[in-house]
């Protein structure tokens, strides 16, 4: 018999394509969420198919929504199973949104405790996501997704985070929705509350320039001086304790963000030069106005 | 006379699948999906695999395996038999 299986170690893993990888991860953390009775909901990238991406669109990474009540337990659960923490939900992003993590068998995941633009509890959320979802095959095994209607409105929000000028996936959506699929996803936008980010992702965030959150929005997808997004975060933190919340994020180093970028640890000296590196761009404002 | 079936901790993606274009290819990466690990699986591996959608005993599947390439059963007997036995090591099948 010339049939040959290969037990694949981490040197054999370059065997393996990529997105055979990330296929199979989704499968893994469904069966991990399966196994300990949490609610997931897999999110982006091959979790949404050609109905709402481009055709060839490739991925690197997975996403998934878990259900807030749920989350603790999640992550106990990824931790126990092998998985390191890459980025707290505290220094992830701007929005405290995801937590990513590594496998080293899996490759990297990005576990969201809620999906930011849909505007409203994130437990409310996922329960309306989760009462329309449906079932993937992914990796050969049945996953939960949002239906193709929250997939495409999703896609719409997420690339209201994105500050690039030319939005591929908002483009390719544009252009491939017949006017009564435009009209399902923007029903469900207002379902939602996730007008804000929809109207940031296709260019019409004006018509809410008097909105709390519009300047949240500006900065968040479009290019804008960093002392705009700063202000923009304070102006829309809720409640005293987010804003200092929101103040200690500005003016504290985001070590994560820093080892990611320099590919390694960083020295307490470079730490230092980060910190001091916010004031002197504060200088730089101060003077601009003066 | 044993039954063979996949373990349902275990997916698997084709290489057919990873692109849009159509490729001749004839590999299978199957995950164990509680140990983590990744097996890649060619040849007539695939078959004994996509064979095993359904529990079979090992009588039919050494039947399946001589009927899909025209061989007697005695031929295929021995490859089969041990190439399973390294599916249910991998723990990638159960065995009952």
């Amino acid at each position: 018999m010339s049939a040959s299986q290969r037990h694949t170690a981490e040197e054999a893993l370059s065997e393996v394509p990529l997105k055979a990888r990330i296929l199979l991860s989704h499968a893994h953390l469904q069966h991990l969420a399966d196994t300990h009775g949490i609610d997931i909901l897999h999110i982006k990238g091959y979790a949404f198919g050609t109905d709402t991406y481009p055709v060839d669109r490739q991925s690197t990474d997975v996403d998934v929504l878990v259900r807030p009540d749920h989350l603790g337990l999640f992550v106990t659960a990824l931790k126990d199973a092998g998985w390191k923490v890459v980025t707290t939900f505290e220094s992830g992003s701007d929005f405290h949104h995801a937590m990513t993590v590594y496998h080293p068998t899996w490759g990297l995941s990005d576990i969201h405790r809620y999906f930011p633009g849909l505007d409203a509890r994130p437990e409310d959320v996922f329960d309306e996501l989760w009462s329309h979802r449906r079932i993937k095959n992914l990796g050969g095994y049945e996953c939960t997704t949002v239906s193709v209607v929250d997939a495409r409105a999703l896609v719409y929000v997420h690339a209201a985070r994105s500050t690039s000028s030319v939005k591929p996936d908002v483009v390719h959506l544009d252009e491939v929705l017949s006017e009564s699929e435009v009209q399902l996803v923007q029903r469900r936008v207002r379902e939602l509350n996730a007008e804000l980010a929809f109207a940031a992702a296709r260019g019409s965030l004006d018509d809410y320039s008097q909105h709390r959150d519009y300047l949240l929005w500006k900065s968040s997808s479009q290019q804008v001086p960093e002392y705009i997004r700063w202000k923009a975060r304070l102006r829309s933190a809720r409640g005293l304790r987010a804003k200092a919340s929101t103040l200690r994020d500005i003016f504290f180093v985001n070590t994560d963000h820093l080892a990611m970028s320099l590919g390694r640890e960083p020295t307490r000296q470079e730490v230092r030069e980060k910190f001091f590196s916010r004031f002197s761009a504060l200088t730089r404002i101060r003077g601009k106005k003066n | 006379m044993p039954t063979y079936s996949r373990n349902p901790a275990t997916a698997f993606v084709s290489h057919d699948e990873l692109s849009s274009r159509i490729e001749d290819s004839n590999t299978f990466y199957i995950a164990h999906l509680e140990k983590s690990t990744i097996s890649v699986v060619d040849g007539v591996g695939m078959l004994i695999w996509e064979l095993l959608q359904k529990p079979l005993t090992e009588e039919d599947l050494v039947a399946e395996v001589a009927a899909t390439f025209n061989e007697s059963q005695e031929t295929v007997h021995r490859g089969t038999v041990d190439f399973m036995q390294s599916l249910v090591d991998e723990d990638l099948v159960l065995r009952r």
